[in-house]
Order: structure tokens, then C-alpha cells, then sequence
């Protein structure tokens, strides 16, 4: 076991070497980051512009730069913003924010893709399997930005007619926060409701669809007979035999789509007003703030990179037959 | 059929239909038995007749959507009806069961253990978790696992196909059952293994005292095993009695067809065999009249019209047949008379009086396998994955083939077999060795058309996009033959496979598996090879379907003066189309010889055991013989033993041999002197 | 495995059939899927012929503010004055353009990088995964935007974005086809065809390829409901199609916060996505049916 974690371990770091110099050379490329000085009326003078330039490094080949760049984060440098915040302050507190958006999505969408996907395999073509479906598909064909938005308009149509905020539907938390823990818990999670049943629900979608189906293979397979034949009860059949197996391919399933999962927290938190990963991105891009998008990519993808190196280790704890492969 | 017998287990006019794509399938039609305390009742019976449909049906596990009806009664308790958790205290504890598959059949995220001693406490919850282990090691043990403890923790990928039998076995045991059902126990694993398994099922009988269900389409097994046979046809019985009954005198054509078109070891038969023609029904649609009469060479109006009642011929000997009385004392080349050889291809049918009769002795040797050696890397799955060594699928083995002549290659799984196949193909290339084709070695271009293969499985094998005419004319093709002269000949081929011209177009899925094996039968020769390698053609058919195979290939050998490398672990059907012989083992060839040599006076321990260890369409016979089973399973070829690559199962080894004697068997790798590799073969 | 007992069929019952007969007919059994592939159809000529057709253009200014949905203008107008049901056809128009582009483009080159990666094997196939997986890795909109910021505002805007999608989703159609090349490359016909002298290319023409089609067809379908909701997001938070120029993403973004006071604003270009992707949807999982014939046992 010991040798496989190391294995997957030493496979993840060029993944991730390779994925960072990818995104450096794709930002590099995507467009100055003096652009916008250099279109300023009146001119800027060039002695500011070459300053400039070399502050952002741009006078470096892009090589060392690339180096410069990834020595200095493992140092802690997240490189020069335009501008001029410190990267590495600014994306933390962010990150914290959307994770908890994304980690509360994937538990909510799990819960429930088990549920639906477990009760429509065992009561398949029957009425309830057929809701779900439509249900599903539904989901699978809704932007998740105008879902949002006719959400939040519920929300504040039901705010306005109860007189009450019950549902934040703007930010992160309340400025400024309320003081003591059990508040700031409380206004945290208000704020979290919606944006999080959006997100959970565009990763319920595909995941009640494949455990429906993993559910209907297994449910057809010799073990889960003989497992039936030896006079287990149904219950202990579906959970024990079936459940159980079909869960083995769901982790890379569900750590596969984390990244997804990022997309659609962009997307959500823009439409909430959040100040979490999204509006760090799309600032970020729109300004051509080159360090702060590559950190933002570097740090998103090695989460996913990490997330699926867990699913793999799961993987092979679940069924033991991966670790010979 | 009255209830004066005692039953443990009695099945009354079961129906079982399942959705389909076009409708309904009804696959079992009102079907009755009764099993009695204590004996073995074997369920025969080719694919599709409903027999496993009837086992599912009595457990209660048939698949969603099924439709059952008519009785199913145990200790006079009916099950039909009954909800799933009442079900579930009779299954395991009243009517256990044991699946073919067992791979398929152990859950691959559970320990062995977990799911022996699951099954211990199903009906026990009062049991610890100890004790149900405790007990399972027992188990484990009765059905002779090897180091039962240590392996408990182990998983079912980490044992063995024989070993996971056992296994299975052992679950069906676990809360002493009235019944334990067996649904082709033994039918994925080597003849070997097959004994053992059917050991521990004997095992598993006696310690339980269970009456068995056997349900088998091998007549073999079932000659050694049962007590009482049921001879299923298109989801009906259509004779049963005892074993002797069924077997020395039967009163149903369809029985008399099977027996005559299987093959048999002891080489006791006529030199053709009886195929049944045509194929089972469709039971997607009503079926008037007897199911068997489009196959039957007796069958009048009245069977074409009127379904024979299952009826006593002979006491407790039922047939449902109209003419049972007529079949007294036939023999099945009278009853089904050999088809015509259809015109081979290539020679004009006014030719065709005179065949090719070639004679094997003078001929030089078409092909030549020169101390072919092929070896696989293995990696490991430590941290580096460094290659762990190699895999010894081929060990040195040389033969030569002439026209007209055929070779039988014989082997279990792991004896290196099919990469002999592969390696006369060129669709591997040898680690040591080399293959001669008229003295020359071989190359791509040259061999294209010399050397041809049929493959196992026809499904597997055929394009699925492709029509038939299609498959056949691609070979030409692909040697620049043009499209229109490809196709008729293409015609032409089938023709002479006895495909017929309406059928080519047809796609692969819209043939039975007899028919798809003569597309690639007609494919093979397309480009008139001399040497055609058969690799297993015949094991994915039912037996009267592989006698038709069988026929078609002898004519077409007979014929067109083909040469066969006929690769097959059935030692029957190679007994019944070889000339001569060659035994693999781990990848060497242990025994070599004429065919009556090697399988009438095997010299060898290995070809003794083997030989011994298939089982004889005669009750009496095979109830008879002494059998040697052989202990363990065949070592990897990654870690050959040393010495003779047989000696860790070698009962003469084992047994018989002083310990000076064994250290040569470990220290020299017997040469293969006058047809056998042994330092003490047999005289 | 159960043994069913489906007769096998018989030749000499059973009339002939070619297989896309066969085909045609199972996915015409599936009611639904019939009934999407027609709207689907409907919606594209629709926004093609009908745009074209309709009195107002998207982009030029009516006198009406503001109007709700009247028979003047069925899907109202906004408050400059455009149009709304010219600026929903118009959006259909691009949005159904790029994601056929986009279905198109990553359709026919992941299927040969996973064709090639399956069919080589060996470090080939582990390195074209590779750079496959890496793709997978980061969050498609990110990239997207990144890498659309400069052109979404050209004339040829919406082709750089198709290729960007495309670019960000070859990758499942490529680790789809490797799959299944991978099951093709071990049955026994290509061994078979190399058996007679076939060579590399007529195999992967005659043989591996009419047998991946029917996969590829399902995957592609499905691509096309991935890029429209793609580039409609990607055009809501605004770096897709722009101004003035338009999509159903860009038409949602702009008139979001119209969703109180000005409805039809907003329901409209939504509800002609979730229309979109649905029938797409809906006909992808009827195509997946009526290629792949063991799933569509107990389904009537």
C-alpha cells in the first residue's frame, strides 16, 4: 500500500509541474499586462512603462521568468499584480470563501445523487425513476447562471413578503460581519444557502445519473445474486453488496469533477456578488493581472490535482484489485 | 409423477417469460420435476432451453421484469408468491445455490472470509463475528482450500478459478440446506479442476446431505454424477428418467441427437457424428406442435401440429414424444442420417466424385514450428514498477505438419496453446525459435495466404458491420482481388460452408453461433490456404451444433487436402479429428504422439491424469473408471518450477518417486525422448 | 451471468436488416428522443430561417421601450428598443453555431487522439493521456476566459471562442474513444483482418472506426449541450460573444436584472437554452439506446 501511495504521489508531481508551465506560457500569451497603461491618454512616459515592465519581469526571457515565477512561490512570492495588491494575501481568504462553497455543493450533491440515483435503480421504469429522470435531464440542461438568478429572485420575492431576511441573497457574509461565533456562523451559513444548492444542483445532475446506473449494473451482477441467494436480507444486499461497489467508481467520478465544480462556482458567485475565487478571477483576467491569474489556475488545479490523488487512494482502499494494476 | 414419492423440492408447471425487444420471451414452458431426498438430479440441456431460467426461478432471483408462474413447492411449502424477506429465510438455509461463473459470483471488495462467514450468520445472527469466521475456516477446509486460516483475509481476485469454486461451494453449504442447486459448476475451468470441484461438491453432498440440482449441457458430468436426469428442449422437458434410462435407451430424438453428436474419449463410436440440424426455436412467439420437429428427421404432421405430452414410456422413464415407442434400439446414425458434404469450394461440382485423398505419411512438412520460445514481460507493482521477471508462456516446442494431416494441440489454461496460435499468425513475434513454412521462414506477405486461422468465438471474430459476404470477400480485398470478383467468390465460399445465397447478406448478429463459425470457416478460406489453425473452434457451440462444425471441417480437410493445427482443452473432440497429438503443459510439450497412442496408453502423468479426468457420456463407464485427480492448481508461468514444470502436481512425485529420483525431476528438465517428457514415464 | 433464453437469431427466420435501419428504428421507438430531435430542428430553423425572415433585426432600434410581449412584438422589447424575439433568434443563431463548431471541432480531433493513443498503446497512449488528463485539471471557464479576453470582441468572435470550447472538451471525447478502441483493439476481428494482411490504416477504416462510430455520434451530441451551456456562461459572466453582437448568455447578463420588473427579459433567452440543451440531451440519450442494443432490453 505504502508503495502504490508513493507511486501516485510521484505521478502527481510532474502533472502538476508540467500543468503550472502551461498555464504560465497560456497567461504569458493571453495578452500585456501594460496594455492598458500603454493606451492611457495622455502617454505615459517610457522611462514608467520600462519601470514598469520590469516590475512585471517582462524583461526576462520567458524561461527564467517562468522559474523566477514558481521558485517564488514555493517561497511564498506570488509574483507582481499590476495592480500592485499582494497576490498571495488577496487569494487565501478568497479561496477559504469558495471552498467552503464548493465542499458544502459536493456534500449536498452527493447526499442526494445517492438518494435519487439508489431509489431510481431499485424502482426502475417505475413512476418515481421516470420524475427523477425528467428531474435530471432538466438540471443537466439549465445554465446554472439563470438558475441562480431565478433563485435569488424567489429569495427576494420571499424576503419582501415575509418582511424578514431569510435567505441572504447577496455576498459572502454580512458588512460588517456580526461579533460573537454562533452569529458569524449563522449569517455565514444564511449567506450560503443559495449559491450552494446552484452549485450542488449542476453536480447532482450527473452524479444521480451514473449511480443510478452503476446501482442497475450492479444490482444484475452474479455477486449481488449470490449475495441474495445466500438469504441476506434485501436491505442488507442493496447497502452491503450493491451500494458499497457501486460507490468504488463514484470517487473518480466525483473528484474528476471538482474542476467542473470550480467553473460553476465562478459562475455562481458572480451572480451572488460573492468576493471569493470568482470575482478574483474575472478582475484578474479583466485587468490582464498575469500573476494573479496564474495563481489563481496554479492553486485551483492542484487542488484538483490533490483531490484526485485522494479518489485514487480511496480507490484502491475500496477494492483491492487496483493496487496489482 | 405422484405424490407418493417424497420431494424435497418440487417444480410444477414453471413458466418463466422475460421482456425483450420484440415482445415477450417465454423461456421455460411448463416445466415439472421433483428431486427427492438425498439424490442428484442432473438438468441438461444446450443454451437457451431454459434451465438456468428454471434455477433463478426456484431461488426467487430472476431479473426485473420476469413473469413466473405454476408452483414452486419445497418440503411441501409453496415459494411462488412468496415476499422477498420470506424468500430470503429460505434461500441458503432450505435451497442454497452454487453459480457458474465464479469470478462473476464473489464480491471482488470483500475478503473471502467476510463472505463465507457472511453467509454463516444470514440464518445464524445469533453467531459472533468470531465464531462465523471461526466456522467459515471450517468450511473452507471441508471443501479443501489450502491454509483455510491464512487465506480468509485474502480477496477473490487473489485465488484462483478452481479455488473460488470451492469457495462458492462453501458458501452454499454454510447453513446445512435441504438443496443446493448447481448451475454449471464446473463449465469455465480445466478438466483437472473440474474433477477437484466436483469432489468438493460430492463433499459438500455428504456433509449436508443435500439433495443437488445439476444443471449441466455437459452429458459427461452428468453420466458421472446424477442419479436421475432431466432433458430439457425450447423451455420444456422432453424426457427424463434415471441415468441409464436416459442414456442406454432414449425415447426422445432430440436426446438420441445429443448423444450421438457428442464425441467421446474412449473413442467407442461410428467415425461421423450425428448432428442435429438446424437451431432451437424462437420463444419470442408461440410454438405449435413439438418444438423439436423442424430438427427432427422423424417428425409428421401430427408433431408439426400437436404437442406430445410428457409421458411414461418405462415406469418413472418419461418422453414426450409421439413416436417414443419407435425409438427402441436405435442407435442416432439411424435416426439422423449424415447430411450431404456440400460442394467444397474451388473444385467444380462435376469434379467433386473423386475427392483429394491425400496421404499424411509421405508428404513434407508444410509448416515447422522450430523450438518456438515466447516469453511476456511482467511488470511489478512496487514503487518503480521494475519488470518483475518473465512470463514462460511458450517453452521450446517444436512440430512439423504435412497436408491433409491434423494436428491436435491439447492443454489447459496456461499451456501455452493459443500463443502457439498467435505466433503461427505472426500476430506475435517469437523470443526464440522460429516458424517454417516449406522449409522457409516465414514471412507477412508469404503466410497471408498459406496459413489461415478460425478463431474461438465467431462473435468475437466477425466484424459485427460487416454482412456476411462481406466478412468473406475482405481477405480477398485486402490482396487486391476486385470487388465483384471478391463477392462471388465470396458466394461461393458460403456456399460451400453451407451457407446459402440468400443468408449473405445478413449481418453477423443474425446468424446462430454455428453459422457465424462457418463465416469464419468461409473467411479462412478465402484465400485457399493449406494450413488453416483452428483455435478452439468449436468450444463456444453447443454439442450438436459442433458436430455439424466438426463434419464440415473433416469434409473440407478431406476435401481440399488442408492441413489443421487443431488447438482444443476438449481431449474428446481432438481424440474424434486428430491424427496425431501433442500435450502441452506450462508451455512444453509433455506428450507426443499418434492419438490413439497418447490417448489409449498415455506415458506421461500429466496426459494420464487428464485423461482420466474427462468425464464419459456412460453412466457405467465413467461410474467405473479410476480416476487420478490432481491436487492444486497449475503454477503461474511466471514462476515456472524448476526441473519438470509438472512435478508439483505430479502424483508420481508426489507419491511414488524416492527422493533421489525427485531431486532429478527438480534439477533436469526432461527431454521429450520417443513422444514423452518424463525421467519415468510409463513404459 | 443469466442465461436468458433469447433464441438465437435464427437466419433462417429472421429477415435481413442493415444495422442503421436497425438503429433508426430503436431510437424512432424512443418517443421522447424523436420528439427533441424534431424540436431541436424546429428551434435551428427557427433561428436560421426565421431571423432571417422576421421584421425587425436584432441590432437595430425599434420605437418601442420597454413593451411587454404583444403580437408587434411576441417576446417584447427591452429599453432601447430592440426587439427581443429578433435578439433570442439571433442568439440561438450563434450559440447553436459555436456549439456545433465546438461538437464539430473537438468531436473529429479527440476521436483521433484517442483512436491513436488506443490503437498504439503502450508510453504513446500513456503520454497523449497525459496531456489529456491535463486539460481535465483546470476549470474549463477559467481557461476559457483567459484565453477568449482578446477575441470575443473580433468579427470572427465566435469561431476563436468555438475553439477554445473545443479545445477545453476534446478530451472526453478522446478518453472515450481510447476506451473503446482499447475493447476493439482485443476482439478478435482486428486480429482476424490482420490475420488476411489488412494494414494499419484499412483497419482503422474498416474495422475500428464503423464500430466507434455509433459512441462517437452519442458523444458528440452531447458535446453540443456541454458548449451551448459553455459559451453561454462564458458570454454571461462576459468574456464570450460581445456587443454588438449577441447570445443567449450575453441576452440573460444583460437583462438580469430586468427579472423583477421586465420578466420576458430575462425568461426568454433562458428558456430557449434550457429548450435547447434539453432536446439535445434528450436525443443524445436516444442515440445512446439505439446504438447500443443491450440496454435497451426492458425499456418500452
Amino acid at each position: 500500500m505504502l508503495a502504490y501511495v508513493l507511486r501516485r504521489l510521484l505521478h502527481s508531481v510532474p502533472i502538476v509541474l508540467v500543468g503550472s508551465f502551461i498555464t504560465f506560457i497560456m497567461v504569458s500569451a493571453s495578452g500585456d499586462p501594460l496594455g492598458d497603461l500603454k493606451a492611457k491618454q495622455p502617454p505615459v512616459p517610457p522611462a514608467v512603462l520600462a519601470a514598469e515592465a520590469h516590475r512585471m519581469r517582462l524583461d526576462q526571457p520567458v524561461l527564467e521568468r517562468y522559474w523566477h515565477w514558481l521558485t517564488g512561490i514555493l517561497g511564498g512570492d506570488w509574483g507582481p499584480s499590476v495592480k500592485k495588491i499582494d497576490i498571495g494575501a488577496e487569494i487565501w481568504p478568497r479561496l477559504l470563501v469558495s471552498a467552503r462553497l464548493v465542499t458544502l455543493a459536493v456534500l449536498l450533491a452527493l447526499t442526494l445523487a445517492l438518494l435519487v440515483g439508489v431509489v431510481s435503480a431499485v424502482k426502475r421504469y417505475s413512476t418515481v425513476d421516470y420524475v427523477f429522470t425528467a428531474i435530471g435531464f432538466l438540471l443537466l440542461s439549465m445554465p446554472a447562471f439563470w438558475f441562480a438568478i431565478l433563485l435569488k429572485q424567489q429569495a427576494i420575492d420571499l424576503n419582501q413578503a415575509t418582511g424578514a431576511t431569510l435567505v441572504y441573497t447577496v455576498g459572502e457574509a454580512s458588512i460588517p460581519p456580526p461579533t460573537g461565533f454562533w452569529p458569524t456562523v449563522w449569517d455565514v451559513l444564511g449567506h450560503l444557502v443559495l449559491p450552494t444548492v446552484v452549485l450542488a444542483m449542476t453536480a447532482f445532475a450527473p452524479w444521480s445519473r451514473f449511480v443510478r446506473s452503476s446501482m442497475i449494473e450492479v444490482q444484475d451482477s452474479d455477486y449481488v445474486r449470490l449475495a441474495r441467494a445466500k438469504g441476506l436480507k434485501r436491505r442488507t444486499v442493496l447497502i452491503r453488496h450493491a451500494l458499497r461497489t457501486a460507490l468504488v467508481p463514484l470517487t473518480t467520478v466525483v473528484a474528476l469533477d471538482l474542476a467542473v465544480l470550480f467553473s460553476g462556482a465562478v459562475v455562481t458567485e458572480t451572480v451572488f456578488q460573492w468576493r471569493g475565487m470568482g470575482s478574483f478571477l474575472l478582475s484578474a483576467v479583466r485587468d490582464k493581472d498575469i500573476y494573479a491569474v496564474m495563481a489563481w489556475l496554479l492553486l485551483v488545479s492542484v487542488i484538483v490535482v490533490l483531490f484526485n490523488l485522494i479518489a485514487d487512494l480511496l480507490y484502491a482502499v475500496l477494492d483491492r484489485r487496483v493496487r496489482l494494476g | 409423477m405422484s405424490g407418493v414419492v417424497a420431494e424435497v423440492l418440487g417444480v410444477r408447471d414453471l413458466t418463466v417469460s422475460f421482456p425483450d425487444e420484440r415482445g415477450r420471451v417465454t423461456a421455460v414452458r411448463g416445466v415439472s420435476w421433483s428431486l427427492r431426498p438425498g439424490e442428484v438430479l442432473g438438468v441438461v440441456g444446450e443454451s437457451g432451453c431454459g434451465k438456468s431460467a428454471t434455477a433463478l426461478a426456484v431461488m426467487g432471483l430472476l431479473p426485473l421484469g420476469a413473469e413466473v408462474g405454476g408452483s414452486v413447492r419445497v418440503h411441501d411449502r409453496e415459494l411462488l408468491g412468496l415476499r422477498d424477506d420470506e424468500l430470503a429465510a429460505v434461500r441458503g438455509r432450505s435451497v442454497a445455490m452454487v453459480f457458474q461463473d465464479s469470478l462473476s459470483a464473489l464480491n471482488p471488495v470483500y475478503s473471502v472470509g467476510f463472505q463465507v462467514a457472511e453467509a454463516v450468520r444470514a440464518h445464524h445472527p445469533e453467531l459472533g463475528r468470531d465464531e462465523a469466521v471461526e466456522r467459515a475456516i471450517e468450511l473452507l477446509e471441508v471443501v479443501g482450500i489450502p491454509n483455510a486460516r491464512e487465506r480468509i483475509a485474502d480477496y477473490p481476485h487473489e485465488f484462483s478459478g478452481g479455488m473460488r469454486q470451492r469457495v462458492v461451494i462453501a458458501i452454499a453449504m454454510a447453513d446445512d440446506p435441504d438443496v443446493i442447486i448447481a448451475d454449471e459448476p464446473t463449465t469455465a475451468l480445466d478438466v483437472t479442476i473440474q474433477a477437484q470441484v466436483l469432489d468438493a461438491l460430492r463433499t459438500a453432498r455428504e456433509q449436508t446431505g443435500a439433495a443437488t440440482v445439476l444443471i449441466t449441457h455437459d452429458l459427461g458430468v452428468v453420466a458421472g454424477q446424477a442419479d436421475r436426469v432431466v432433458v430439457m428442449y425450447a423451455g420444456k422437458v422432453v424426457e427424463s428418467g434415471t441415468v441409464e434410462e436416459v442414456f442406454y435407451s432414449p425415447r426422445m430424438p432430440y436426446t438420441l441427437g445429443l448423444l450421438g453428436s457428442l464425441p467421446r474419449l474412449d473413442g467407442r463410436q461410428q467415425a461421423r457424428l450425428t448432428p442435429i440440424a438446424g437451431t432451437p426455436p424462437p420463444l419470442d412467439r408461440p410454438i405449435t406442435g413439438c418444438a423439436f420437429a423442424p430438427r427432427c428427421p422423424l417428425a409428421t404432421d401430427l408433431c408439426r401440429t400437436e404437442e406430445p405430452p410428457l409421458a411414461s414410456v418405462d415406469g418413472e422413464h418419461l418422453a414426450a414424444c409421439h413416436f417414443s415407442a419407435d425409438l427402441v434400439g436405435k442407435r442416432p446414425q439411424d435416426v439422423f442420417p449424415p447430411r450431404p458434404a456440400p460442394p467444397p469450394p474451388d473444385a467444380p461440382v462435376a469434379e467433386q466424385a473423386t475427392p483429394i485423398i491425400t496421404t499424411p505419411t509421405v508428404a513434407a512438412p508444410i509448416v515447422t514450428a522450430a523450438s518456438l520460445v515466447k516469453h511476456y514481460r511482467v511488470r511489478g507493482g512496487g514503487l518503480f514498477r521494475r519488470d518483475r521477471g518473465e512470463l514462460h508462456a511458450v517453452c521450446d516446442v517444436s512440430f512439423e505438419l504435412s497436408a491433409g494431416e491434423t494436428l491436435g494441440l491439447v492443454g489447459e489454461s496456461g499451456s501455452g496453446k493459443s500463443t502457439i496460435a498467435k505466433l503461427l499468425m505472426s500476430l506475435e513475434d517469437p523470443t526464440g525459435g522460429r516458424v517454417l513454412l516449406d522449409g522457409e521462414p516465414l514471412s507477412r506477405r508469404g503466410h497471408a495466404r498459406d496459413l489461415q486461422i478460425v478463431f474461438q468465438d465467431p462473435t468475437n471474430s466477425l466484424d459485427p458491420r460487416m454482412t456476411a459476404a462481406e466478412l468473406v470477400a475482405e481477405p480477398l480485398r485486402v490482396n487486391g482481388t476486385g470487388r465483384r470478383e471478391a463477392r462471388a467468390r465470396a458466394l461461393e465460399l458460403l456456399r460451400s460452408v453451407g451457407l446459402s445465397g440468400a443468408r449473405s447478406e445478413r449481418y453477423p448478429h443474425e446468424f446462430s453461433g454455428g453459422q457465424r463459425q462457418r463465416i469464419g470457416i468461409a473467411r479462412a478460406l478465402a484465400l485457399r490456404p493449406r494450413v488453416l489453425v483452428l483455435d478452439e473452434p468449436v468450444s463456444a457451440l453447443d454439442v450438436s451444433v459442433q458436430a455439424d462444425v466438426i463434419n464440415l471441417l473433416e469434409d473440407l480437410r478431406d476435401a481440399l487436402g488442408l492441413a489443421y493445427l487443431f488447438i482444443a482443452h476438449d481431449l474428446s473432440v481432438v481424440r474424434h479429428i486428430a491424427d496425431r497429438v501433442a500435450v502441452l503443459y506450462l508451455g512444453r510439450v509433455v506428450e507426443t504422439g499418434d492419438r490413439d497412442a497418447v490417448f489409449d496408453r498415455p506415458r506421461h502423468p500429466y496426459t494420464r491424469a487428464l485423461v482420466s479426468a474427462v468425464p464419459l457420456p456412460d453412466p457405467r463407464a465413467e461410474r467405473a473408471r479410476e480416476r487420478i485427480v490432481l491436487t492444486g492448481d497449475v503454477p503461474s508461468p511466471a514462476h515456472p518450477p524448476s526441473g519438470c514444470r509438472f512435478r508439483t502436481r505430479c502424483p508420481k512425485y508426489l507419491a511414488e518417486l524416492t527422493d533421489a529420483q525427485r531431486a532429478r525431476c527438480s534439477g533436469e528438465v526432461p527431454a521429450l525422448l520417443g513422444g514423452v517428457a518424463c525421467h519415468w514415464a510409463e513404459p | 451471468m443469466v442465461e436468458i433464453a433469447y433464441a438465437p437469431a435464427d437466419g433462417e427466420l429472421s429477415t435481413a436488416t442493415p444495422r442503421w435501419r436497425l438503429v433508426v428504428r430503436r431510437f424512432l421507438r424512443h418517443r421522447l428522443a424523436t420528439v427533441s430531435l424534431v424540436v431541436f430542428v424546429l428551434l435551428v430553423l427557427l433561428a436560421f430561417v426565421g431571423g432571417a425572415l422576421w421584421h425587425y433585426s436584432y441590432d437595430v432600434y425599434t420605437p418601442d421601450n420597454s413593451q411587454p410581449p404583444s403580437a408587434r412584438h411576441p417576446f417584447g422589447t427591452d429599453a432601447t428598443g430592440y426587439d427581443l424575439l429578433a435578439q433570442v433568434l439571433r442568439g440561438t443563431q450563434r450559440s447553436v453555431e459555436i456549439a456545433l463548431f465546438v461538437a464539430a471541432v473537438s468531436g473529429v480531433f479527440g476521436s483521433v487522439w484517442g483512436a491513436v493513443a488506443g490503437l498504439h498503446g503502450g508510453k504513446v497512449d500513456t503520454v497523449l493521456m497525459r496531456i489529456a488528463d491535463l486539460v481535465l485539471i483546470f476549470p474549463a471557464i477559467a481557461v476559457a476566459a483567459v484565453l477568449a479576453n482578446n477575441v470575443g470582441a473580433s468579427s470572427q468572435g465566435w469561431l476563436l471562442i468555438g475553439l477554445v470550447l473545443a479545445a477545453l472538451t476534446w478530451p472526453y471525447v478522446a478518453r472515450l474513444v481510447r476506451g473503446l478502441v482499447l475493447s476493439l483493439r482485443e476482439r478478435e476481428f482486428i486480429a482476424a483482418a490482420r490475420t488476411f494482411g489488412a494494414g494499419s490504416w484499412r483497419i482503422i477504416f474498416r474495422h475500428v472506426l464503423p464500430n466507434a462510430l455509433g459512441t462517437i455520434i452519442v458523444a458528440v451530441t452531447i458535446i453540443v449541450a456541454v458548449a451551448i451551456l459553455a459559451e453561454t456562461a462564458l458570454s454571461f459572466i462576459g468574456f464570450g460573444v460581445r456587443p454588438p453582437d449577441t447570445s443567449l448568455g450575453l441576452l440573460v447578463s444583460q437583462n438580469q436584472t430586468a427579472v423583477s420588473t421586465r420578466p420576458w427579459l430575462f425568461y426568454f433567452p433562458g428558456l430557449f437554452i434550457v429548450l435547447i440543451a434539453l432536446s439535445v440531451n434528450f436525443t443524445g440519450d436516444g442515440l445512446r439506446d439505439a446504438f447500443d442494443n443491450t440496454r435497451s432490453r426492458s425499456r418500452r
